[in-house]
């Protein structure tokens, strides 16, 4: 018993002695690449202007002008506008990871995310026609809001479809996401087939993924999905640690489960929601970062949860620093990137995980 | 004796098929009261509509004179804990994180500490604290859940204490001397007033540990009674369609011998 010490009483997932630091080093790594993301870019801003370009709003210096007006008005939305997206993408995939007890569940894998896109793209090129009035601040405040629902019909309709007799069946449940991805992916399509040349390129950018269309105003909008998430962690925690156990272990443990379930659900599909509105389809992100956090730091989802939105912050914004900076002054797509690293992940996870193999 | 669980004509079915057919019986404080019959009988069945898991299609649950489908799962888990037949864990928890998950967030503040260090003695699991719990045999599992459901009963506000312990085969993949140091926790907590209602395949250990036994047919109470009572020739035969297999030791308690046994 010598490895139990005070402070595992505290926090259920400390038994792992790197547990209490992860959170400090994930900030620490989170500022590295916030400071890596301002300096770099078509117009490089060096360390030693970076104070000046980030808080001297009085200076009459025309390089600290420039280094300003490129900070605040380009570098800094898209910046944090990642950041969201990545924490809200790495929280949707753990959290979807225990309500479907699956390390395999990705919402832009089972067409969640297709789900809010064809949402999404429904608005856009159906939207000028049923919503007149409200059609100029469009982009803004009625596309996250459509795409949650999107959200929120695709992960429920796949807990309906994968899950009978509170089990959920693995195949099931990734078959039934490809039927859904297709089905939505049908509808874009279709979508896009009819659009006009305006729409067609707004309805593109969804279909690529990227995080160029950063503004302030879209941030704005990220920020009560991003509330919704921090504020249901600490409540969801403990049911979702149990509900790995099962659902009837969960139930008799106390957990109000169908409760649980539908909070888990509605979270999932406001943060999923949230980001796909802003930046379109970005694969991978929910399925990589709580992976590598659980063999840091364990499965307990009171530290995975906040641990995951700091590393898929920090890592979204990485690879959107590199997608902007690699092929410059070409942007690479960020989906492209997040593929290309999230896709063989995939595979070695899933030559690991043989119950998933034998199905 | 007041009743702790009363449980009245209760019916349970599932698809269109009656698994247990109008169930009258009641657990008193500190009693051990153990399921007995063949397979099929209906015995996990009625376990977890005890336990609230399952709604009865018809009857009624009561427990400490609330009826259970009353109460919320918060509270329900403060009253009874139980440990499943099978448990599958599909994230690498260790030993000491699951059987802390079973610590109710709803009693008293208390250092969790000496209590959880205990119980997970008493399991023989202590030197498995840090394990990943899947990479565990079934039998080491199987203690960790037995040490998660100790813990749930021993966290739980006084008012609901000692409250009731809801075992489904708990013996099922353990050794000798995990399956006796098993039944000695059960005794002990029966002492301190807390009801046990045990799923048990073994006539031997039922008669050995449970004050009472029930022995369950086609889903309806077929006999109920002390061991000597319930465990003979007669009823053997009539339920498990076993003859010959039934003696008596000499402290008076009858037990099953398989190998004298014969199937008729």
């Amino acid at each position: 018993m010598s490895t139990l010490t005070a402070a595992t009483a505290a926090q259920p997932g400390a038994t792992r002695p790197s547990a209490r630091l992860v959170i400090p080093l994930l900030l620490l790594l989170l500022l590295m690449a916030f400071l890596i993301a301002v300096m770099t870019g078509a117009a490089g801003i060096p360390a030693g202007r970076l104070f000046d370009a980030l808080f001297n709003f009085s200076a009459a210096d025309g390089q600290i002008d420039r280094d300003r007006l490129i900070l605040w008005s380009i570098r800094l939305p898209r910046i944090v506008m990642t950041m969201m997206v990545g924490a809200m993408l790495a929280a949707a995939g753990a959290i979807m990871q225990g309500l479907f007890r699956n390390p395999l569940a990705d919402p832009s894998l089972v067409g969640v995310s297709s789900g809010a896109g064809l949402a999404a793209a429904v608005t856009i090129v159906l939207g000028d026609l049923y919503l007149p009035m409200i059609a100029g601040r469009l982009a803004i405040e009625a596309l996250p809001i459509a795409a949650f629902f999107g959200a929120l019909i695709a992960t429920f309709a796949l807990y309906r479809l994968s899950t009978r007799d509170a089990r959920t069946s693995i195949a099931i449940f990734l078959l039934g996401g490809i039927a859904i991805a297709a089905l939505a992916n049908s509808g874009i399509g279709l979508l896009v087939f009819i659009a006009d040349d305006r729409q067609l390129r707004d309805v593109t950018f969804w279909l690529l993924g990227s995080l160029a269309g950063g503004t302030w105003p879209k941030t704005g909008a990220l920020a009560p999905a991003l509330l919704v998430v921090a504020v249901a962690i600490p409540f969801m925690a403990r049911g979702l640690d149990l509900l790995v156990l099962g659902e009837a272990e969960a139930f008799h443990a106390g957990i109000s489960v169908q409760r649980l379930k539908v909070v888990a659900i509605v979270v999932v599909a406001a943060a999923t929601g949230a980001a796909v509105s802003v930046s379109g389809i970005i694969g991978f992100v929910g399925i990589v970062v709580p992976h590598l956090l659980r063999l840091v730091i364990g499965p307990a989802h009171r530290l995975l949860l906040p641990a995951s939105m700091l590393l898929g912050a920090a890592l979204l914004l990485l690879a959107d620093t590199a997608a902007r900076t690699i092929a410059a002054p070409a942007e690479v797509p960020i989906g492209i990137i997040t593929a290309a690293i999230g896709a063989p992940f995939f595979l070695y996870m899933l030559l690991r995980q043989r119950a998933v193999a034998t199905l | 004796m007041t009743r702790l669980l009363e449980a009245s004509d209760v019916v349970v079915e599932i698809n269109g098929k009656r698994i247990v057919d109008r169930v009258t019986l009641s657990v008193a404080p500190g009693e051990i009261v153990a399921l007995v019959g063949p397979n099929g009988a209906g015995k996990s069945t009625l376990l977890r509509t005890l336990s609230g898991e399952i709604k009865p299609s018809a009857g009624t649950i009561a427990l400490g004179g609330r009826a259970i489908a009353t109460l919320p799962a918060s509270e329900l888990a403060q009253c009874r804990a139980m440990l499943s037949q099978h448990t599958t864990v599909t994230f690498p928890f260790t030993v000491s994180e699951i059987v802390r998950m079973g610590a109710s967030p709803w009693g008293k503040k208390q250092d969790l500490e000496p209590l959880v260090a205990r119980i997970m003695a008493s399991c023989d699991i202590a030197h498995l604290a840090s394990q990943i719990v899947t990479r565990l045999s079934g039998g080491e599992q199987q203690r960790v859940h037995f040490a998660r459901s100790l813990l749930q009963l021993e966290t739980a506000d006084d008012r609901f204490r000692p409250g009731l312990l809801l075992l489904d085969e708990p013996t099922s993949s353990l050794d000798l001397k995990h399956q006796l140091a098993l039944l000695a926790i059960v005794k002990e907590l029966s002492a301190t007033g807390c009801a046990v209602i045990v799923v048990i395949h073994d006539l031997n250990l039922a008669a050995m540990i449970a004050h009472r036994l029930l022995m369950l047919r086609g889903g309806t109470l077929f006999a109920s009674g002390s061991a000597s009572e319930v465990i003979d020739d007669a009823t053997l035969r009539q339920v498990f369609g076993v003859a010959d297999a039934t003696g008596i030791v000499p402290n008076g308690r009858p037990f099953v011998l398989p190998h004298s046994g014969r199937i008729v």
